[in-house]
C-alpha cells in the first residue's frame, strides 16, 4: 500500500471540510514511525504510549499553525522530540535523582518492562547508547534509525548541520568503543 | 566513521528487543482519534445543538413591537462582539446594530444594494453570508405573504382588495430547511394566540413536529375578526440523517485493470462529488494508485476515503518451498517473474534480519543456507510496485 504523499495531506488541511480526513491519513502514515522514535528516547512502552498520544494531540491542535515553512515530517518529529524531552525532564525532576541514577533507572525500566525481550548484552548496548549526551543520542537515533538527512535533522533540532555532523561522529566513536570493549 | 555489518546487526537486534502489545497500533490510532478528531466532533455537536437552540429561540421569540416606529423585530444576530437585529414593518426591513444605528434596507432595493450594505458591516465574512441569506429569506417571505394576502382576499371579499394596505401582520417561516434530525417548525407571528392555525397535514397547533421530508404549508386566520384576511406560508423540509458506513478503505487491484470505487449511499438523496477527479457519479473507475476521496453532501458534508494500490496479478508467488532435491518446489520460483527484469527480492528472517537479496531475481534461490522456518519476502518490481508476504521453508 502506498502512503499518501505529505503534500496531499497538507492540501487537505487547508479546507476545514477535509482537515479531519487529512489528520487521519497523517496518523495512519506516521503513528508507527513516531512511536518508535519516542520509544527509543523514553525506553518503556507505557511512557512511549503517553508521549505519542500527547504528540498527536499537539499536532492536531496546532495544525492551523503549520504553514509549510518546514517539511511536514520534520515538524512532526520536532513535536515528538520535544514532547519526549519534556517527559524525560519531568521524570527527572519528579524523581530528584542524579543523572547516573537516572540511567540506572533506565536499565531498571528495561528489566521491568514486559515489552522488552532481549538478553543482558543487548540491554547493555541500549544502556550505552542511552548514556550518550542527549544531543548525540538524538542525532544518532534520527540518522541511524529514521534515515534522516542532516539537513532535516537540523530542522528538527534547530541546530546547524556542522554541529550535528560532529555530534554524530562523537556518538559513533563511543558506540564503536563499547563494541570493542564488550564483544 | 561507520559501523561494520556485525555491529549494525547487534544494534538492530538489541532494539528489536523493544516489543509492543498485539494490535497496539490500531488501539493507539483509535485512542488518538477519540482525543482529537472525534472529541472535536463532540464539541461541534454541542455547538450545533446550541445553534439549533438559538435558532429556535429566535423563531419562537415573540415578536416585539417597537414603540411608535411600528416596526417588528424579526430576527436577532449575535456575532462575537457584534449584536444585530433585523426589524420590519409591512414593506421595509431595517438592520440595526448594537448602538441602534439603523442601516436602512428597502424591500424594493435590488440585490446589489442590499449586499453593499451588508458588506459594509464590520462582521466576519461567514456571518455576512448567513445574514444575506437570512435577509433574502425574510424578504421573500414578506413578498410572498403580501401576494397571498391579495389572493386570499379576492376569494373572500372583493371589496377588500383596495384595503389590503392595512395588512400589517408579518408571518415568517423559512422557505427551506435541511436537518439531520427531526425538527420543530414554529412560525413567528405577533400575537400568536389571536390566530387559528391550519397545517397542510391537518394539524391545528401553532407549531408542528416534522420527522419526514415534504412540503408543509400553513394558513392562519384571525379568530375574532371575520373581515381580516388569512395568511399563507409554505416551507420545504428535508430531513436527511448522516450517511452510514463511511470510512477509510484499502482497495487493491491488478496493474492494467480498472477498479471501480463506489460510495454506498442513496444518490437520490445525497449528492456525491469526487475530489480531484471532478465527477459526481455514484462510482468512478480508477487505474492509478493513490487516495481518492468522495464528498457526500446531505445537510452537511461527509467524506468517504479509498486508498487504492495495484499489484501484478500475473505474478504468482509460492507461500512454501521444500528444498530437498526431489525436483518439486525446491526453489523459490516466482511464476512470470521473467516478464519483469530487474525485479528486487529481499528475504528476511523472523527477527527482521536480511538473509538474502537480489537486485535482479531470476528464480535461483534455493534456501540452502538457511534453516527451516517462516520467512518474510519483499519483492520490488521495476515500476516500484512492491509485494510482500510470508514464506514457509520446510526441510
Amino acid at each position: 500500500m502506498t502512503d499518501p504523499s505529505d503534500n496531499f495531506i497538507i492540501s487537505l488541511f487547508s479546507d476545514s471540510e477535509t482537515k479531519t480526513e487529512g489528520f487521519k491519513l497523517l496518523l495512519k502514515k506516521y503513528k508507527e514511525k513516531v512511536y518508535w522514535h519516542v520509544r527509543r528516547l523514553v525506553v518503556s512502552h507505557d511512557d512511549a504510549n503517553d508521549v505519542v498520544q500527547n504528540t498527536f494531540i499537539k499536532i492536531w491542535e496546532n495544525l492551523d499553525s503549520f504553514h509549510g515553512d518546514s517539511k511536514l515530517y520534520t515538524w512532526i518529529y520536532r513535536i515528538a522530540t520535544n514532547e519526549s524531552i519534556n517527559f524525560i525532564n519531568k521524570k527527572k525532576s519528579a524523581l530528584f535523582i542524579s543523572l547516573d541514577e537516572l540511567n540506572e533507572n533506565f536499565l531498571d525500566n528495561l528489566k521491568a518492562d514486559s515489552n522488552f525481550k532481549g538478553d543482558e548484552i543487548e540491554r547493555q548496548l541500549i544502556k550505552a547508547i542511552n548514556l550518550l549526551p542527549p544531543k548525540q543520542r538524538l542525532v544518532f537515533y534520527l540518522r541511524y534509525f529514521s534515515n534522516m538527512p542532516y539537513k532535516d535533522i537540523a530542522d528538527v533540532l534547530h541546530t546547524s548541520e556542522n554541529t550535528l555532523k560532529s555530534s554524530y561522529h562523537q556518538a559513533m566513536k563511543k558506540i564503536k568503543k563499547f563494541f570493542s570493549s564488550t564483544y | 566513521m561507520k559501523l561494520n555489518n556485525n555491529e549494525n546487526d547487534k544494534i538492530k537486534q538489541a532494539f528489536d528487543g523493544y516489543e509492543v502489545p498485539e494490535d497496539y497500533f490500531d488501539v493507539l490510532e483509535e485512542n488518538i482519534l477519540n482525543k482529537t478528531v472525534n472529541k472535536r466532533n463532540f464539541i461541534s455537536d454541542k455547538i450545533f445543538t446550541s445553534a439549533l437552540l438559538a435558532i429556535s429561540v429566535i423563531i419562537l421569540s415573540i415578536i416585539i413591537y417597537i414603540n411608535k416606529v411600528n416596526t417588528t423585530k424579526v430576527s436577532e444576530h449575535a456575532y462575537n462582539n457584534y449584536h444585530l437585529s433585523i426589524l420590519s414593518n409591512d414593506s421595509n426591513l431595517y438592520v440595526i446594530d448594537e448602538v441602534n444605528k439603523i442601516l436602512y434596507l428597502n424591500i424594493d432595493s435590488n440585490e446589489t444594494a442590499i449586499i453593499n450594505v451588508i458588506n459594509k458591516l464590520n462582521i466576519p465574512e461567514k456571518e455576512k453570508n448567513s445574514l444575506k441569506l437570512d435577509y433574502r429569506l425574510l424578504k421573500y417571505n414578506l413578498i410572498a405573504n403580501n401576494q397571498t394576502d391579495i389572493i386570499d382576499t379576492v376569494k373572500t371579499n372583493n371589496d377588500s382588495i383596495n384595503k389590503n394596505v392595512e395588512s400589517d401582520t408579518p408571518l415568517y417561516m423559512p422557505r427551506e430547511i435541511c436537518s439531520e434530525k427531526p425538527i420543530l417548525l414554529s412560525p413567528s407571528i405577533p400575537n400568536k394566540e389571536q390566530y387559528k392555525f391550519k397545517w397542510s397535514n391537518g394539524e391545528t397547533s401553532n407549531k408542528i413536529y416534522i420527522s419526514e421530508s415534504g412540503t408543509y404549508s400553513l394558513t392562519i386566520t384571525p379568530i375574532n375578526s371575520e373581515t381580516s384576511k388569512s395568511l399563507y406560508a409554505t416551507t420545504k423540509v428535508k430531513i436527511l440523517p448522516p450517511p452510514n458506513g463511511l470510512s477509510s478503505k484499502n482497495i487493491s487491484g491488478c496493474v492494467g485493470s480498472e477498479i471501480s470505487l463506489s460510495v454506498d449511499v442513496d444518490t437520490t438523496k445525497y449528492q456525491v462529488e469526487w475530489m480531484n477527479v471532478n465527477k459526481t457519479s455514484k462510482s468512478i473507475n480508477v487505474s492509478k494508485a493513490g487516495t481518492y476521496i468522495a464528498k457526500i453532501i446531505g445537510c452537511e458534508t461527509y467524506l468517504d476515503t479509498f486508498i487504492v494500490s495495484f499489484s501484478h496479478c500475473d505474478v504468482i508467488i509460492p507461500n512454501a518451498i521444500t528444498p530437498n532435491g526431489d525436483g518439486i518446489n525446491d526453489i523459490f520460483e516466482i511464476k512470470n517473474i521473467e516478464n519483469y527484469p530487474n525485479t528486487q527480492l529481499y528475504i528476511y528472517a523472523n527477527d527482521g534480519k536480511l538473509i538474502y537479496q537480489s537486485k535482479n531475481y531470476k528464480n535461483d534461490w534455493d534456501a540452502s543456507t538457511v534453516q527451516a522456518g517462516t520467512y518474510i519476502y519483499k519483492i520490488i518490481f521495476p515500476d516500484k510496485i512492491s509485494q510482500s508476504g510470508t514464506l514457509l521453508i520446510i526441510k
